[in-house]
């Protein structure tokens, strides 16, 4: 995976980039001490430059994952928490323990699930705002990348409280407009006192759907745009010549194009979507329904239940990150396969 | 020379309405997006008793009460997410510039694997390991800390920042470098005197997008702090009612804990979608 978009990358910098990313710097003045020859000849300055960065990545990041490697393995719990017993070696049982919990199978289908629709959900809404942002005006397209960066800027806290309420059966106004829409459009009093909360497959989650794609789709819209920004006019130009319809031009030329963009924004979004937590935490009424739970607030619920388990939740981290890189490897495998970064 | 005319009268039509159409979808597309945050903005504005009703009320008289309610409690957790906003942006930017320029213009020997280094961080599921992370912080003494979000704040922007800014220097045109170089200009000058300057729309908009994601964030902040560094989303999660009459108190948090991403989305509307695209694109 590394190096294949890697390479796509190096590619899209172009030839002139590319040379001038590789130039050692030349001539040099010589140096003044033995250090500095030393560092010169192993090029070892920009390692330099990445230390800080790495360091601060290395403290709160990876510092905390080997941890959680380690109380993984342990029944850290309430008295190791205190310091009032040491800690216990207890081999895989945490992992067991998890996987043998019928709560964690039904919140990793939950996710799944839902990770499944939002990203299907965002992709094609974010692609269909960037062509048709493609297509407006300067005013027009200003005016709608604008509302769409409002949306997206909205901090997920005040965008949730304020959607369950719209949501709500008495005084909401999306059931208030719905009633009032004509009957061929799906409106009518039915919708009068229609329950978001209790209606549908997962209720939280009707919400909740509309909510993040509301949220996360501007992003794709953006960066699908910028992306058709940087096709050539010229390949549609002589598409039309050869007698290309609108959905031809799509799939022969923006689409390829666009592969690359289209498979980082869709590893994004997987990450991003199989570890909603705000958006699902509010709606859901902050840890109300257990049946409910995503992964997300499973592993929550079970740091923090009372007596606390870091141990089994340490191994849920685990578990999950193997889940999630199970899914990215195969997402980015089956693009590979279909010739999406050759 | 009719002829031609006559053709392009039914061509000009149907290119009308071609556009026609496509404004009318721009309209709805926008409204969609401008609505939500448009009805929480105007029932912050109205009375309690206006806010609740059914039928939505339109007309009413709009009143202050509420955010005066409102901005009486928020203080410390404004004064908190400004410094970890703020704090954690500085950091952000003074790690991912020197990090950036050793994957880009002036390039360790592994730069593709530090790139995807840092990105694959973002693996991480942080829900799951927040209670190895409250461990750790409760024996560090860091809990309820400001320090805390700091940290975690720059680790959690520090990656998109340098995918961000690196794709900024690329754009640098090598002659200049070339001729900051010829004219001996050291590593660190090249940076400062030639290539910020350039990059500094860049900059900008990678900062402003590290202040909404630091602004926004709610799960560190709500398992790690208690009232010493609680910040604005915690302030509105503890203004969610539990019973009765509070949507328009509730509407009134929400729009201040909004407004200053939002302005700060506005102001820098064009820096960001190119900043965004950016991170994602090269």
């Amino acid at each position: 995976m590394v190096d294949t978009v890697g390479d796509r990358q190096a590619a899209n910098a172009a030839g002139t980039r590319r040379t001038g990313i590789r130039r050692t710097g030349p001539q040099r003045p010589a140096g003044q001490s033995a250090l500095g020859a030393f560092m010169r000849r192993h090029r070892l300055a920009p390692y330099l430059l990445l230390l800080p960065s790495l360091a601060a990545i290395g403290l709160a990041l990876i510092w905390p994952t080997l941890q959680i490697a380690l109380y993984s393995l342990q029944n850290f719990g309430e008295p190791q928490i205190v310091g009032t017993e040491p800690a216990k070696w207890v081999g895989f049982s945490n992992f067991t323990t998890t996987l043998a919990d019928p709560e964690f199978w039904l919140s990793l289908r939950t996710t799944v699930m839902f990770a499944a629709v939002l990203v299907t959900l965002t992709m094609i809404t974010g692609t269909l705002v960037g062509l048709l942002l493609n297509r407006l005006g300067k005013r027009m397209a200003a005016f709608v990348s604008g509302a769409a960066l409002l949306a997206w800027a909205t901090p997920a806290v005040s965008a949730s409280v304020i959607f369950v309420w719209f949501f709500s059966p008495d005084g909401g106004i999306v059931n208030w407009a719905l009633e009032k829409l004509p009957h061929w459009l799906g409106g009518g009093q039915q919708w009068a006192q229609f329950n978001w909360a209790t209606n549908g497959a997962l209720p939280a989650y009707t919400i909740a759907t509309i909510l993040v794609v509301w949220q996360s789709f501007p992003f794709i819209a953006v960066t699908v745009l910028a992306g058709l920004k940087s096709i050539p006019t010229e390949l549609y130009e002589s598409a039309r010549v050869d007698g290309a319809g609108a959905w031809q031009g799509f799939r022969k030329i923006t689409y390829p194009m666009l592969k690359p963009i289209f498979l980082i924004l869709g590893l994004l979004s997987i990450i991003w979507d199989f570890n909603v937590f705000t958006q699902t935490y509010i709606i859901t009424g902050a840890l109300g329904n257990r049946d409910e739970y995503n992964l997300a607030l499973y592993s929550y619920s079970q740091a923090f239940q009372l007596p606390p388990a870091v141990g089994l939740g340490s191994a849920l981290a685990l578990i999950l990150t193997v889940i999630l890189l199970i899914i990215t490897i195969g997402y980015v495998r089956a693009n590979i396969k279909q010739g999406a970064v050759a | 020379m009719s002829a031609p005319a006559l053709r392009r009268g039914p061509r000009r039509l149907r290119e009308l309405s071609v556009r026609v159409g496509w404004g009318v979808i721009a309209w709805v597309v926008g409204i969609a997006f401008f609505l939500p945050v448009l009805w929480m903005v105007i029932t912050a504005f109205k009375p309690e008793s206006a806010a609740e009703t059914w039928p939505p009320k339109f007309i009413f008289t709009p009143t202050l009460s509420e955010f005066h309610l409102v901005f009486s409690g928020m203080g410390p957790f404004l004064t908190h997410s400004v410094v970890a906003t703020v704090g954690s942006t500085i950091l952000v930017l003074l790690l991912a510039i020197p990090a950036a320029y050793a994957l880009s213009v002036y390039p360790v020997k592994h730069w593709r694997d530090g790139l995807f280094f840092f990105i694959s961080t973002k693996m991480l599921p942080i829900v799951a390991a927040i209670g190895p992370l409250y461990v750790i912080a409760l024996h560090l003494h860091l809990l309820d800390s400001i320090w805390l979000l700091i940290v975690l704040y720059t680790a959690m922007n520090l990656p998109l920042a340098i995918w961000m800014i690196r794709s900024f220097m690329l754009e640098v045109p090598s002659e200049l470098l070339e001729a900051a170089r010829l004219d001996g200009a050291g590593r660190i000058r090249e940076i400062g005197g030639v290539i910020l300057p350039i990059i500094s729309p860049g900059l900008v908009s990678t900062a402003l997008i590290c202040v909404i994601f630091a602004w926004n964030e709610l799960f560190l902040a709500l398992n790690l702090t208690v009232t010493n560094a609680a910040t604005m989303p915690m302030f509105l999660i503890s203004s969610v009612p539990q019973e009765g009459l509070y949507i328009a108190h509730l509407s009134a948090a929400a729009t201040v804990a909004s407004v200053p991403v939002i302005i700060v989305g506005w102001i820098a509307q064009r820096s960001l979608v190119r900043g965004l695209s950016m991170g994602a694109i090269k």
